[in-house]
């Protein structure tokens, strides 16, 4: 077998039993610096009601909020829970000792303003400023755009590095316009109320297609996988994934 | 008076200064330990390794001989240590007898350093997600006058006791929930700790930042953030972002010190995010500068201010993790007849370089491994032309070589005065690079994403780990040594003996003939010497002594290149040699 570039840790930090040991039971990490966390709790619940297992929920609630942890992901994964919900299906972006499942809900980057008369992304002009959350998938959809137009016709991209900064930098007026993960801004418009206030530009360049989100797991465990890919499949096609979304407060749909 | 000591000696009438201002007690204390004066730190004793590279200078050399060309080959196992498991980076210290040893989570000891024996231990209680991750680790702790200086993973200035490993003050230097962290260590210079910070990761404004702490204290004296302040030139140079939306510069490792110009050198790494089109420093915006200081920059400071005096920049707008935050090596330099106090410098390309350490002017460079992303590089300024077709963008995939952990990597070169040659253990490989989208905040991602995938340089024959051998003189190659496994992470090491020690992938570490490069003796290890291998003698008994472990990038990155090369996950330790009757 060829090796992957995995994480090299110590056997002492795998101390816990092996999520998959026992066969009556699915353990399911849920990342609580996500906006949607309270949705992935009840999508786990379905998800074991549907597998016929007994649900063993692993809040991660890491205190480090900040960068892409892979190795606790890896030990989590190895470690602690079967699956870990809550991960943008985007292909080739993550190691490749990661799998997925298939997309249990989509959701979609969002052009907002707090201006009046920007509807249509055709009516910021040249030379607007947009902010951005850097590097995530919206942020990119815009970077190629913007960089394919002639230099005078541009836009002016301001990137910003977290959610709650850009919403900021928008409620202060130092952005026209932002770029932003729906279910983000919808989850900081709870303790914000002028957030809420926002309005979408119609911007498909940005919003579509929506980005699908799944499970991550470790990628020798193609059985579970399958497993939870028919559970998923059968959520989505009798209804109880889009009755779980609209009891949510997230923006998402049920994935096509 | 060796020659490594030359150039210490002319500051005798300084040190003779410093004793009388520092305030620093000097006598033996009442459990017979001897402080480590500044006085010793400028010129340590032969038998001892107090700092990260040993002296001020960062030759990583040590002027024993007992070891030699002759009977390195008679070297034999004098005793070892199981260290705490994990990523392993560290470089022991040793004084007067006793070896201090940094562990994965912030365990500390300190060993008989001639029979192996522990005296002390202490374990730092971090905070249960710090306690499995490869964030508390540090590459090197730092002896000065009553105390034993480190970093935790949780982000303290701790003081130990050197005598019983009682902590005598810890002093917090930053958020570590927020992604900061040290993974260099201090350096102690005339009653400061200066340290550089990293990990800044987490879209803070300001970037990484140096601090000065009271050796006596622990206060804070200044902080120099690492990202040129607004309002200033320097700041201009960022492709008109605010500050709030300019990331990165990790300090990652430990600086050096010329006392006669009292000048502290650290330099940095690269903006975040590593794709300039993300960061937003490309497309280059008319009337705008994307330099992006002081990233990938080496700065000149004082001490006890933080002062910056002057600073050079080594590549501009680095969009390919292409750090030049490494150690920055002292030496005097012979140019067109004239001495030249230098800093030579060596950064991921494996472009060996020289600046004029009074001013930063640059003096010449020579390239080693192949690289595809500097084309040219200026004769009189050092500007480099950079080929752009190795320029990473949205939607493409580039080739760039070397690939992002770099041809050389945190592990440390070593100088040598007895060959004016500068020994660089180093790897040859490319990625071919495709942006992707990270995750809100995620403007760090470490490599951790797929965005870089390893190939082979152009003509590979299989060999993918070198040391070279550059004589500083003219520049040339004096040697270099080609083998299989890539270096990884394994620091050189350089003797009064003419020895060259480093390591590779494949567990062997190695000694060197240091003019010829002849491989003179070899051993397999229990795992990589992923460390900073020292010498030093107790009771004139001179040591070898190498920690090996796993974790860290640079070793991972070999797996799909060199498969065949298998090491164990876990099982950190240090190996002591000694040569035998």
């Amino acid at each position: 077998m060829a090796q992957l570039e995995e994480p090299q840790l110590p056997q002492q930090w795998f101390d816990e039993r092996s999520p998959l040991s026992d066969q009556q039971s699915i353990s399911i990490c849920l990342d609580s610096r996500l906006p949607e966390h309270d949705l992935h709790e009840r999508l786990a619940q379905e998800l074991a009601s549907a597998l016929l297992v007994d649900l063993e929920i692993v809040e991660v609630g890491r205190e480090r909020h900040v960068e892409a942890d892979y190795e606790h992901l890896y030990i989590d994964l190895i470690n602690r829970c079967s699956i870990y919900l809550g991960f943008k299906l985007y292909p080739g972006a993550y190691p490749e000792w990661l799998d997925f499942t298939r997309p249990l809900y989509q959701a979609r980057f969002v052009l907002i303003t707090n201006q009046e008369g920007l509807s249509n992304f055709g009516d910021l002009a040249p030379g607007s400023r947009v902010g951005v959350t850097q590097g995530t998938d919206g942020d990119i959809r815009f970077l190629a755009y913007n960089n394919s137009l002639p230099a005078a016709s541009r836009y002016h991209r301001l990137p910003l590095g977290q959610p709650d900064i850009a919403l900021k930098a928008l409620s202060e007026g130092r952005v026209d316009a932002l770029i932003i993960w729906e279910p983000w801004w919808q989850h900081l418009a709870q303790g914000q109320p002028e957030y809420a206030e926002f309005s979408v530009i119609n911007a498909p360049l940005v919003s579509e297609p929506a980005v699908p989100v799944g499970a991550a797991l470790y990628t020798e465990r193609t059985a579970l996988r399958s497993l939870v890919d028919q559970a998923i499949q059968i959520l989505t096609q009798d209804g109880t994934v889009q009755r779980v979304i609209e009891e949510s407060s997230v923006p998402a749909q049920p994935a096509r | 008076m060796k020659d490594h000591q030359r150039w210490f000696r002319p500051y005798s009438y300084l040190l003779a200064l410093l004793v009388l201002i520092s305030g620093v007690g000097f006598a033996q204390n009442s459990s017979g330990f001897n402080p480590v004066t500044d006085e010793i730190l400028l010129e340590p004793a032969d038998d001892d390794w107090v700092m990260w590279r040993r002296t001020y200078n960062a030759w990583g050399y040590s002027p024993l001989d007992q070891i030699n060309k002759e009977n390195v080959g008679d070297l034999e196992l004098a005793w070892a240590w199981s260290m705490v498991d994990g990523r392993q980076e560290t470089t022991p210290l040793v004084y007067d007898g006793v070896m201090y040893l940094h562990n994965q989570g912030d365990t500390v000891q300190a060993l008989n350093a001639a029979t192996g024996d522990l005296i002390w231990e202490y374990t730092r209680d971090l905070p249960g997600e710090l306690a499995t991750t490869s964030s508390s680790i540090v590459r090197s702790m730092a002896l000065g006058y009553d105390k034993l200086f480190f970093v935790s993973g949780d982000m303290f200035l701790v003081a130990l006791d050197p005598t019983s490993g009682q902590v005598i003050y810890e002093t917090s230097m930053g958020p570590w929930e927020e992604g900061f962290r040290v993974t260099g260590g201090p350096l102690v210079i005339n009653g400061v700790v200066v340290t550089g910070v990293s990990g800044c990761g987490g879209a803070q404004p300001g970037g990484c930042y140096i601090t000065g702490h009271d050796a006596d204290s622990g206060e804070e004296l200044w902080r120099v953030n690492t990202i040129a302040e607004e309002g200033t030139p320097e700041g201009d140079t960022w492709n008109a972002l605010p500050y709030e939306s300019r990331f990165g510069s990790s300090a990652w490792n430990i600086g050096s010190y010329d006392p006669e110009l009292d000048l502290v050198y650290w330099s940095t790494g690269q903006p975040y995010p590593w794709i300039a089109e993300m960061s937003g420093l490309s497309p280059l915006q008319e009337g705008e500068n994307n330099d992006a200081l002081y990233t990938d920059t080496t700065l000149a400071m004082r001490p006890d201010t933080g002062e910056i005096v002057w600073y050079h920049q080594w590549l501009p707008n680095d969009t390919w993790d292409l750090d030049y935050a490494y150690e920055q090596v002292l030496v005097d330099l012979e140019i067109d007849g004239e001495t030249v106090p230098a800093i030579v410098a060596v950064g991921k390309l494996g472009i060996v370089e020289a600046i004029d350490r009074r001013n930063g002017d640059w003096l010449w460079a020579v390239e080693t491994v192949y690289q595809n992303v500097v084309e040219s590089i200026d004769p009189v300024t050092g500007e480099k032309t950079i080929n752009m077709d190795s320029f990473p963008h949205i939607g493409e995939t580039t080739v760039n070589c070397p690939a992002d952990p770099g041809a050389r990597t945190w592990a440390a070169t070593a100088y040598s005065p007895l060959t004016n040659a500068l020994y660089l253990p180093m790897q040859e490989f490319c990625s071919d690079t495709t942006p992707n989208p990270l995750g809100e905040g995620e403007v760090y991602t470490g490599g951790g994403r797929a965005t870089f995938a390893r190939r082979p340089i152009p003509g590979s024959d299989g060999n993918m780990g070198r040391v070279d051998a550059i004589n500083l003189g003219d520049q040339s190659e004096m040697w270099s040594h080609r083998m299989r496994p890539a270096n990884g992470g394994s620091a050189a090491l350089t003797t009064g003996g003419g020895l060259v020690f480093t390591g590779n992938l494949g567990r062997y570490f190695m000694a060197f003939d240091d003019t010829t490069g002849e491989k003179l003796w070899e051993t397999r290890l229990s795992n990589l010497p992923n460390g900073y291998p020292i010498s030093y003698a107790v009771d004139g008994e001179q040591y070898i002594a190498v920690p090996v472990g796993h974790g860290s990038g640079p070793s991972t990155a070999f797996a799909v290149l060199t498969p065949e090369i298998r090491n164990p996950a876990g099982g950190s330790a240090l190996y002591v040699f000694k040569l035998g009757n």
